[in-house]
């Protein structure tokens, strides 16, 4: 077999062509990631803080909220509010989903009562069982229910308490972001 | 949807790679300890980070999550101080005032016009259609600062002193002649000369050639405010009505409180106006100058005054009687005690010359002193002559302590000599300094603590070593000496020798050769701060009265020995002659110029002429110290004249701090994007993977990921990021058991309290509950 000695030649016109195509595409992708709303929102200015999430606020906010998200911030954000407690059931294996949604929920609460002057204390408690939990104006109760105890995913207010479900962990997480957009009044639109 | 992910994944590729570049492109922070923390991690993040929890985490890491959370939030709002506002003066302020000054040293001799001080009037009055020039000013030359020691009531302090001759003058002074107001003896009442004075209004009715002036006081109500059956001339509670008159007559209803709420008291007429009569049961006197009534009687307006029984028309004189409240006798300004009018410069009778003066003036039963924030208002609060204080705020607060046992090293830190005795020189405030006689800047020879000390071996005679001066080096944490001159000389390194100062010295010693000054110098801040010498001078050719003196400008401290130098023994030093005891003698001052005063016993501070202010010296002498303020600069004293405007004092305010990216991730989750920012970690490594590539042990395997925790205790450690995060940090908060971690999580809560201090990169909490836990 003889050896053959193959050029391909691209004439600059064609470079050309290729390049425009390429940066009209590039331009494309990033107008319709940036301005088309398929770009996840992950963060939030609230009184001027940026605030981080841990998924997309957009699909966080298409989880059910019973009776309604304002039902939420009237409970959390009340001026009557002096303590919140967080109260999860243990799962006798592992509790960093606890722990993860815990700080994601401490913190931002606590960034949201010092942003509007109130001293609000916040701390966390194991219980046995969620029955007849029941909490008050000046203290509300936030409840987390793990994906083993949850055959929901819903934010549900009861009695100033407040239960986050979710069937699996990133349903947990996506309810406890939607508590968040509530209790802090952050307005996003999903798609 | 397919496309919607298709770009996703693409733009988070592309931010991926930009991220992982971005590290390496930052510049490179150092790890630096637990205390400096707030500028990494537990402080103020400026930049995003995560806090990592193990996917095994128990219910104390729960908690601990919930700490760690609390602090961070906190974090986000820091405590901001809005600094007061000084008071601002509306008027003249100076502070430029001699410690011993009289305040004529003020702009215009102390004599204080509109223009220092836009209170005081320059305009006209009319009078009969003529319009004449007037003046306000207020004389304060006769006021003096004073800081005498001996002086009773003064003792040292800087105080402004008011004599009761009268050292404050309000002057109306008239500079328009004006004739044909009547006499002293004859006054003239259709035409009084209306003026205010100090505010008030006077009406003048005559002047005498032997300086007297004839005045209306109490309520005037002449012309525009005359009295008729409905207007009533008002006096305190009391409300005179013109109820009827004719051809010099009226007849006045005196009423308390008006006619609509009040009721009648007394009636009485008077006969051949100008005249006047007493209301003796109420204390009151009407004196009517003019009446205007028609024919059936109906008063159209009546002249009157109403005062005082005896003090409607007062004659004044050229000085003034503040002594009796007596109102037919007082020259009281209405309503004052200790201000009295008096006049000046009426000298032809039936005129107001140019240059006649209304004074009111400042006369007090006793001298009075106003101390520094204080002030003499005038009356009808028309100024004030305020004390500030001094010129500046800025002092070196300096100790002298005599001191034992005490070992002086080399630069090279090799001792030189211990066991020695003599004096410390502690600057106790923060900016000051105390430097050495080369130290001419605020970088080069100043330090908090000096030392004059004395060697064992041999009275001090030049160049061997007996008398060592040395500097406090606060990073080395001792007194550093040298025994190479040129060091000092040439490379201003820490301290001096006796040698050096035995050779270099001897220009501040007025004395012979067996006398050496060691001059240390004082300062507030260094460079364009003024420097006093504090001068010990030694004596040679004695062994028990080694120290002829300690001064520091003006101010002399008896330091003398307290144990006789021996070549055996290094000599010990008190102050006074009793130790122990406080003793007059043992700290004198100058005050005022002459002898100095023996300040030893004084309670308070005493300034001296210098500046410098002794602080309470009986407070100190007892523990043989002296102490003493020193100012940045030539003190002088903060006066004003005319208003001082509100201060606002300092308050704080939650300000926020940017916190971005706070995200809480398992260890399983983490990214290599995340891992490439500063992390927080929850957990040991037994239960947490990202906590055993910073601590660099195995991860789960007991009890290999428990190396370098003992049981029963947790860290807190600040490592580099292992992860190749070119200048990230992780802090790892791990316990040996869950609620280990659970109690290191609450010290990092308390940050503020238990770390802040500690210049470390790592500490164990040994303990499971906050309150219990120990640090080390």
């Amino acid at each position: 077999m003889g050896s053959s000695n193959a050029r391909i030649k691209i004439n600059i016109k064609t470079l050309f062509f290729v390049l425009l195509i390429g940066l009209i595409g590039i331009s494309l992708i990033f107008y319709l990631y940036n301005f088309k709303s398929y770009k996840p929102i992950t963060s939030v200015i609230y009184h001027g803080h940026e605030i981080s999430f841990r998924d997309d606020l957009r699909e966080a906010v298409k989880v059910p909220v019973f009776p309604s998200k304002n039902e939420i911030n009237s409970v959390m954000m009340n001026p009557s509010v002096k303590n919140v407690t967080i109260l999860y059931k243990l799962t006798e294996s592992s509790e960093s989903m606890y722990a993860i949604e815990s700080f994601e929920i401490i913190f931002k609460l606590k960034i949201a009562y010092l942003s509007n002057n109130m001293n609000v204390t916040l701390n966390v408690q194991n219980i046995t069982s969620y029955e007849n939990l029941k909490g008050n104006p000046e203290n509300p109760i936030v409840a987390l229910v793990h994906p083993i105890y949850s055959n929901e995913t819903a934010v549900r207010v009861e009695d100033h308490t407040i239960f986050i479900k979710g069937k699996n962990d990133r349903d947990f997480d996506l309810a406890t972001i939607n508590f968040l957009v509530g209790a802090l009044d952050i307005n996003i639109t999903s798609t | 949807m397919k496309f919607e992910k298709i770009i996703a994944s693409l733009m988070v590729t592309l931010t991926t790679l930009m991220t992982l570049v971005y590290p390496v492109l930052a510049a490179v922070p150092t790890l630096g300890t637990l205390a400096s923390t707030p500028s990494t991690v537990l402080g103020k993040p400026a930049e995003g980070f995560y806090i990592v929890i193990g996917k095994d985490a128990k219910a104390e890491d729960v908690a601990g999550a919930a700490d760690i959370a609390v602090r961070l939030a906190e974090l986000s709002y820091e405590e901001k101080n809005i600094p007061g506002v000084s008071a601002a003066v509306n008027g003249l302020e100076r502070d430029d005032v001699g410690l011993n000054d009289a305040l004529s040293v003020l702009p215009g001799s102390g004599v204080l016009k509109n223009f220092h001080y836009t209170g005081l009037k320059d305009s006209t009055f009319s009078w009969r259609g003529s319009n004449y020039d007037y003046h306000e000013d207020v004389n304060v030359a006769g006021v003096k600062m004073r800081h005498e020691f001996a002086a009773s009531n003064i003792n040292g302090t800087e105080k402004m002193e008011f004599q009761t001759s009268g050292d404050v003058l309000y002057e109306y002074v008239f500079d328009k002649a004006l004739s044909g107001i009547g006499t002293a003896t004859d006054p003239n009442y259709s035409y009084p000369v209306n003026v205010n004075l100090l505010g008030k209004p006077f009406a003048l009715v005559g002047s005498s050639a032997a300086n007297e002036l004839a005045v209306l006081q109490g309520s005037v109500c002449v012309d525009d405010k005359a009295i008729t059956d409905k207007v009533p001339c008002i006096y305190g509670k009391y409300y005179v009505y013109a109820t009827v008159g004719g051809t010099n007559v009226l007849r006045v209803a005196v009423w308390e409180g008006s006619k609509d709420t009040g009721s009648l008291v007394s009636e009485g007429t008077i006969m051949n106006v100008p005249n006047f009569i007493n209301f003796d049961s109420l204390g009151i006197s009407v004196r009517v100058t003019s009446v205007a009534a028609l024919t059936e009687g109906t008063v159209i307006g009546a002249n009157v005054i109403v005062g005082p029984i005896g003090s409607t028309l007062h004659t004044y004189k050229s000085s003034a009687d503040v002594s009796s409240s007596d109102p037919t006798v007082t020259d009281r300004f209405s309503g004052e005690t200790d201000w009295g009018i008096q006049v000046s410069g009426f000298t032809t009778a039936g005129t107001i010359p140019a240059g006649a003066k209304i004074q009111v003036v400042y006369k007090p039963t006793e001298t009075v002193y106003k101390l520094e924030g204080d002030k003499l208002s005038l009356p009808n609060n028309y100024g004030e002559l305020g004390f500030e204080g001094f010129n500046t705020d800025k002092f070196a607060l300096i100790k002298i302590t005599p001191v034992t046992s005490k070992a002086v090293y080399d630069s090279s830190d090799n001792l030189i000599a211990s066991g020695l005795n003599g004096f410390e020189i502690y600057s106790e405030s923060p900016a000051s300094s105390v430097g050495s006689a080369s130290a001419t800047s605020a970088a080069t020879n100043w330090y908090t603590k000096g030392y004059l000390l004395f060697n064992e071996t041999g009275v001090p005679v030049a160049n061997n070593g007996t008398v060592m001066v040395g500097f406090y080096d606060d990073v080395k944490g001792r007194i550093i000496g040298t025994t190479t001159l040129t060091s000092f000389a040439q490379n201003q390194s820490n301290t001096v020798t006796s040698e050096y100062l035995a050779a270099n010295m001897l220009a501040f010693s007025s004395n012979s050769y067996s006398e050496f000054t060691y001059p240390f110098r004082i300062s507030y801040g260094g460079v364009g701060d003024t420097t006093f010498y504090l001068n010990f001078t030694i004596r040679s050719g004695t062994t028990t009265n080694i120290v002829q003196s300690v001064v520091v400008s003006d101010v002399t401290m008896l330091y003398q020995n307290k144990s006789v130098w021996t070549s055996a023994n290094v000599p010990e030093f008190q102050l006074g002659a009793s130790g122990a005891s406080t003793e007059e003698t043992e700290v004198t001052a100058v005050t005022e110029g002459g002898t100095a005063d023996s300040i030893g016993k004084s309670v308070q501070n005493v300034v001296a002429d210098s500046g410098i202010i002794v602080v309470s010296p009986s407070a100190n002498g007892g523990s043989e110290i002296v102490r003493f303020k020193a100012p940045s600069k030539a003190l002088k004293v903060k006066v004003y004249f005319g208003t001082l405007g509100s201060t606002t004092t300092s308050q704080t305010y939650k300000a926020m701090v940017s916190v971005t990216s706070m995200v809480a991730k398992l260890d399983s989750d983490v990214s290599t994007l995340e891992k490439a920012k500063n992390l927080i970690v929850v957990g040991g490594a037994c239960a947490n993977s990202v906590a055993a590539d910073a601590l660099n042990v195995t991860f789960k395997t007991f009890p290999a990921c428990a190396a370098g925790i003992s049981s029963g205790t947790a860290i807190i450690s600040l490592v580099a990021s292992p992860y190749n995060a070119t200048g990230k940090v992780v802090l790892v908060v791990a316990g040996y058991a869950a609620e280990n971690t659970r109690a290191a999580s609450s010290v990092v809560q308390q940050y503020s309290t238990l770390l802040a201090g500690v210049n470390k990169t790592s500490v164990v909490v040994t303990g499971t509950t906050v309150n219990a836990a120990a640090i080390s």
